[in-house]
């Protein structure tokens, strides 16, 4: 039960990685035994000394204490440093490696999974830092003590066998079994608290408006008062198990002493020896001390632990199979769907659809809302997951679900309804289409979808800041950006308009679908649009029913 | 040297009491801690000069010193870890409290999720600071005395050794102290940027997708992880020399007591019971002090949190103190558990007392409003003069940007005007009170919030309207065939993870909201917005039944709504 979590955690860090954890541990386990060792010395020397030999004698005690306090402050610290720069190291890979992992599958994450992997990904360093190490520094310590102790007289080493078997196993065991079931109940609840946060926070303006800024406190008093009752419970379990090793280390000092005494008393033990012996226990007891919050941390990792493992290896898999599939990329970008069926969270959103694009062909998709039209763009890029989709899809003749994602976006470009936009200036959000844009460049695509007044008015133009998904935008400038990252987009034969222009006053939206259109006239286009001036910019209009199907494909 | 704990105190209401229970338990562990030394080295006393003394009452006290210690140090604490949940649950409902009221103030400018990420996962260090740093600091002050004065009636040498060499480290504490907390403000500020980063571009996932930027960010991704590393052990490598230094000159203190003693031994000048007993409690007068260095780094943790939610509380609320509730006393507003509600609403800012004016009798009317906003060089708004009239519905028109939104905001109180009023019949909203004004009005903003709750919940929305009343407003916004399908109805959950709506059906929802909470004042934010013909005709519809006969204010660009318009105003057409 221990050391299966530790495997798994330490199967997270690559040999490098584990390289300078190893260490790390080593740098503590020095630390441990020059700690020990100094307390145990340093009884043995006034113990020596009070026998009065020549000062000389003692010289080799006084350098050792000295020389192990050293020692012991210098692995300590170098034990730190190494350990924290390991567990970044690891923790900066982890958090890439985690979104690559998001990046390589179907759909995205919502925002309740993403912040949970955030938090696992950040929760794995308490694996390496709060629990393996300890361990391992505990584990060393208490052998070589008990190597020490035999050498000075077997039975204190067998009371100080036993004083490890209760502070070392018997304490963390219990621990983690009085937690394991609040530590399982923690992440859960924890996530809860962050989803009724969050929901709080991005809606805050519209609860106070309907007064329910109270009730969404309370809710969150709630979700608090769960993980209340968890650390509370949790809190007691260390608190007792902490004194009880507190207990252990004291006990088994005065045990050592009740056996050793008669013996010394005997004149078969150096009464030095015996002053050693119990500051030796005291010693053991420092090292181990922390063993239960190690074991609970261990327990309360592996969770997270497991979770990101999972993620990286999904990911893996999935990459593995796109990478597979990589040399199916295509120059021709008809589209024909055959009988195709979408369905996602137990809903029909697209039912037995036939469809047909051209290559080079636009095509207007019009139908009421919930009719599935922007089911029909995510599918062409691949941002459905494959198990919701049945029937025959296929583009330039190859089935979209033999083809990588990559491929196909590099083929396809897909504008959505609300365009996301990250919190970072405006250049570096127009720059993710054309990464090697110059800024004149960025301008130019901003005037050309009708953007320039607002540009015009921004003060720090390029260079303003969006804002969280950004929330400093209007709707309307929003669809702008999008749609000029559509003008600075290349080498896509199909464009997908998915509503891109819905907030815009209707004459200006179709001015910018058109300027995109006409922007590479050979590029084909699925135009998802609900006015029927946007529509007429295609060659032809479908038409999604209600129920997801279509109706009469009508020729223009 | 971690912040100031007055404000805390003042702020969580029985927190002083369990601190000083705490900090008493942890000088009495001491205490037991000093009584379990003297007995272990009368022990090894007995051993050494082979005295007859009976050694078996003093083993026996020994393990009663040690039993002693213990159960103080578990009740020590169990007390601490309480009083530090204490202090998490105050400050994350104040710190939620005023989140809410000030991204409802400056909406759009805020970011929401970093300030629930730095607010949920700096409860930990929160926790250490007010449950360990704060009683330890104050053992801290006190055990080194016990001890030195205890080693005084045993050896005097020791005891003026000592006196000598915990000043020094003392100093060395202090070092410490402002290195961890220069380190931690460097770091609080990295791992905001770096959670924020994370989750900002796995929610942006489809845009990379679409540009083919996804794999390209893995590398931005680790960059970042690699810049924050870099910085962060510049800092740690600093906190951790002065933590070496701080470990080095305690053990520097025990050794010269050691060898002192051990010197005086060899030279017959000393026995050695009391050398011993003084090696045995050196340590002792030197622990106190390392563990509040080991907590020094919780504590400065956590300060860059508290300074920040002490600043949100100044500006939040502005009223002098004594205006604050008496029981809370001190720069703290009221900070009431939910589970008192009336505490809480007192919490919500309003700017005066005043009863809301009635929206539906009396015109709400802009009057000379200017409205700036920071990025752009033009006023918003400037001069403009509005009048909304009762018992009609107004449809502003214009393009996006030209202000309708910024209007709304204005008779929403969401947002103050730079220059000139926002009124209702005579009187300025400003002078009213806002949670009663908030009361009498309906607003459905563009991208209403789905609650992680059922359909039912969130179509009644704070109200306690019956299934049957919902289901009426469900079907008039023509949602009973969506509500029909459904197995579980009403229960069903919306939100992340639940059913998934389009955006026209979520429109609808707000819509059937509004109906519920029947308001005397109805604001609508671009209602059609990417709607398909006929459902956007179904939305104006149902809008019909909801602004027939109230005063209703509706911003849209779209012509559909304009059949609902009594008076049509176009807003800002050079834009």
């Amino acid at each position: 039960m221990i050391v299966a979590p530790i495997r798994r955690a330490l199967a997270l860090a690559t040999p490098a990685e584990r390289r300078r954890l190893r260490l790390a541990t080593v740098l503590g386990v020095v630390a441990g035994l020059a700690g020990a060792a100094l307390l145990a010395l340093s009884g043995y020397l006034i113990a020596r000394a009070a026998e009065a030999p020549p000062v000389l004698s003692l010289t080799i005690a006084i350098v050792g204490v000295r020389g192990f306090g050293v020692l012991r402050a210098i692995a300590r610290y170098g034990e730190r440093l190494v350990s924290h720069d390991a567990t970044l190291a690891i923790l900066a890979r982890l958090r890439a490696d985690a979104f690559a992992a998001v990046a390589a599958r179907p759909g995205a994450a919502g925002t309740a999974e993403a912040d949970r992997i955030v938090g696992d990904v950040d929760r794995v360093q308490d694996a390496y830092l709060r629990s393996i190490a300890p361990l391992a520094v505990a584990a060393v310590v208490g052998i070589a003590a008990l190597v020490a102790a035999a050498l000075v007289l077997p039975v204190a080493a067998a009371v100080l066998a036993g004083t490890l078997l209760a502070g070392a196993v018997a304490l963390p065991v219990q621990a983690a079994r009085w937690t394991r079931r609040s530590t399982l109940r923690r992440a859960p609840s924890r996530a809860l608290l962050v989803r009724e946060l969050a929901a709080t926070l991005d809606a805050a303006a519209e609860l106070q408006v309907a007064g329910l800024a109270p009730r969404q406190i309370e809710r969150i008093h709630d979700a608090g008062a769960v993980i209340d009752a968890i650390d509370r419970r949790e809190g007691h379990a260390t608190a007792i198990v902490g004194a009880a090793a507190t207990a252990v280390g004291g006990l088994g000092a005065a045990a050592v002493l009740a056996v050793a005494l008669p013996i010394t008393v005997g004149g078969r033990l150096d009464p030095a020896l015996l002053a050693l012996l119990p500051l030796l226990v005291l010693g053991v007891g420092e090292a181990i001390a922390p063993l239960p919050a190690a074991a609970r941390e261990l327990h309360g990792t592996s969770d997270a632990v497991d979770r990101v493992t999972e993620l990286l290896r999904d990911g893996g898999a999935t990459r593995s199979t796109a990478e597979r599939h990589r040399d199916v990329a295509t120059t021709d970008a008809t589209v024909a769907l055959r009988d195709v069926t979408v369905r996602r969270g137990g809903r029909t959103v697209l039912d037995r659809v036939d469809l047909d694009v051209a290559d080079g062909e636009r095509v207007a998709l019009v139908g009421p809302s919930g009719a599935g039209k922007s089911t029909v763009g995510e599918l062409l890029v691949a941002f459905l997951p494959t198990a919701d989709v049945t029937g025959d899809a296929t583009i330039g003749g190859a089935p979209l679900a033999g083809m990588s994602p990559a491929s196909l976006r590099s083929t396809v470009l897909h504008v959505p309804q609300d365009p996301y936009l990250f919190d970072a200036d405006l250049a570096a959000n127009l720059r993710l289409a054309r990464p090697d844009a110059d800024d004149a460049t960025l301008v130019a695509a901003l005037r050309r979808v009708g953007a320039g007044p607002w540009l015009d008015g921004l003060r720090d133009g390029l260079a303003t800041p969006l804002g969280e998904r950004g929330a400093r935008l209007s709707g309307g400038e929003r669809q702008r950006v999008g749609m000029a990252r559509a003008l600075l987009a290349r080498g896509h034969r199909l464009l997908v308009l998915d509503e891109p222009v819905s907030h815009l006053p209707p004459a200006d939206g179709v001015a910018v679908i058109r300027t995109v259109l006409d922007a590479d006239p050979d590029r084909g286009a699925l135009i998802v649009a609900h006015r029927p001036a946007e529509a007429a910019l295609a060659d032809r209009t479908v038409t999604l029913g209600a129920d997801g199907r279509v109706r009469l494909p009508a020729r223009a | 040297m971690g912040p100031p704990p007055r404000a805390l105190l003042a702020t969580v209401p029985g927190l002083r009491g369990q601190l000083r229970l705490a900090a008493g338990l942890g000088v009495g562990e001491a205490l037991a801690t000093v009584a379990q030394g003297l007995l272990l080295a009368a022990a090894i006393t007995i051993g050494v000069d082979g005295a007859d003394d009976p050694i078996g009452p003093v083993l026996a006290g020994l393990a009663l010193a040690v039993l002693v210690r213990a159960a103080l140090a578990a009740v020590g604490e169990t007390t601490g870890r309480a009083a530090g949940r204490r202090a998490v649950t105050e400050l994350r409902e104040r710190a939620v409290t005023i989140a809410l009221d000030r991204a409802s103030r400056t909406a759009g400018d805020d970011r929401p999720g970093a300030l629930a990420a730095r607010w949920v996962h700096g409860a930990d260090a929160v926790a250490a600071y007010t449950g360990r740093y704060l009683p330890a600091s104050v053992v801290a002050a006190v055990t080194p005395v016990l001890v030195i004065v205890t080693v005084a009636f045993v050896d005097l040498l020791s005891a003026v050794l000592l006196c000598v060499a915990v000043p020094i480290v003392v100093v060395f504490l202090v070092l410490v102290g402002f290195r961890a907390e220069r380190a931690a403000a460097r770091r609080h500020a990295g791992l905001t940027l770096l959670g924020g980063h994370l989750l900002d571009v796995l929610r942006g996932l489809p845009t990379l997708r679409a540009h083919r930027r996804d794999d390209h960010q893995v590398g931005q991704v680790l960059r970042a992880g690699e810049h924050y590393r870099a910085g962060t052990m510049a800092t740690l490598r600093e906190a951790f020399l002065s933590g070496f230094v701080l470990e080095f000159m305690a053990m520097l203190g025990t050794a010269l007591v050691a060898v002192a003693c051990g010197i005086r031994l060899a030279g017959e000048h000393m026995e050695f019971g009391p050398a011993i007993a003084a090696l045995v409690l050196a340590p002792e007068a030197f622990l106190p002090l390392r563990r509040v260095g080991a907590e020094f780094h919780a504590a400065a943790d956590a300060t860059p949190l508290l300074t920040e939610l002490a600043e949100a509380a100044a500006e939040h609320d502005p009223r002098p103190a004594t205006a604050a509730p008496a029981a809370m006393g001190a720069a703290a507003p009221a900070g009431g558990r939910a589970a008192a509600p009336t505490e809480v609403e007192a919490v919500v800012p309003t700017a005066a007392g005043a009863p809301a004016p009635d929206p539906a009798v009396d015109d709400p009317w802009l009057d000379h409003v200017r409205v700036e906003h920071a990025d752009r060089r033009r006023p918003t708004l400037d001069e403009t003069t509005l009048v909304l009239p009762a018992g009609r519905t107004t449809v502003l028109r214009g393009p996006s940007g030209s202000g309708k939104s910024t209007i709304l905001r204005l008779l929403l109180g969401l947002r103050a005007p730079d220059a000139g009023a926002v009124r209702c019949g005579d009187v300025d909203l400003a002078t009213v009170d806002r949670g009663s004004w908030h009361a009498r009005i309906a607003w459905i903003p563009q991208h209403p919030v789905l609650l992680p709750a059922g359909l039912g919940d969130n179509v009644r929305f704070g109200t306690d309207a019956s299934d049957d009343v919902v289901t009426d407003a469900l079907r008039t916004v023509g949602l009973g065939p969506l509500l029909t399908a459904l197995p579980d109805g009403l229960a069903t959950p919306l939100g992340d993870g639940g059913l998934p709506l389009s955006t026209g059906e979520r429109r609808r929802v707000a819509i059937a909201r509004a109906l519920v909470r029947d308001p005397r004042l109805v604001l609508v934010d671009e209602p059609t917005a990417n709607l398909d013909r006929v459902t956007a005709g179904q939305v104006v519809d149902a809008l019909e039944r909801l602004t027939a006969g109230r005063t209703a204010v509706i911003a849209t660009h779209d012509d559909l709504p304009e059949r609902l318009a009594d008076v049509t105003v176009a807003i800002g057409g050079d834009r």
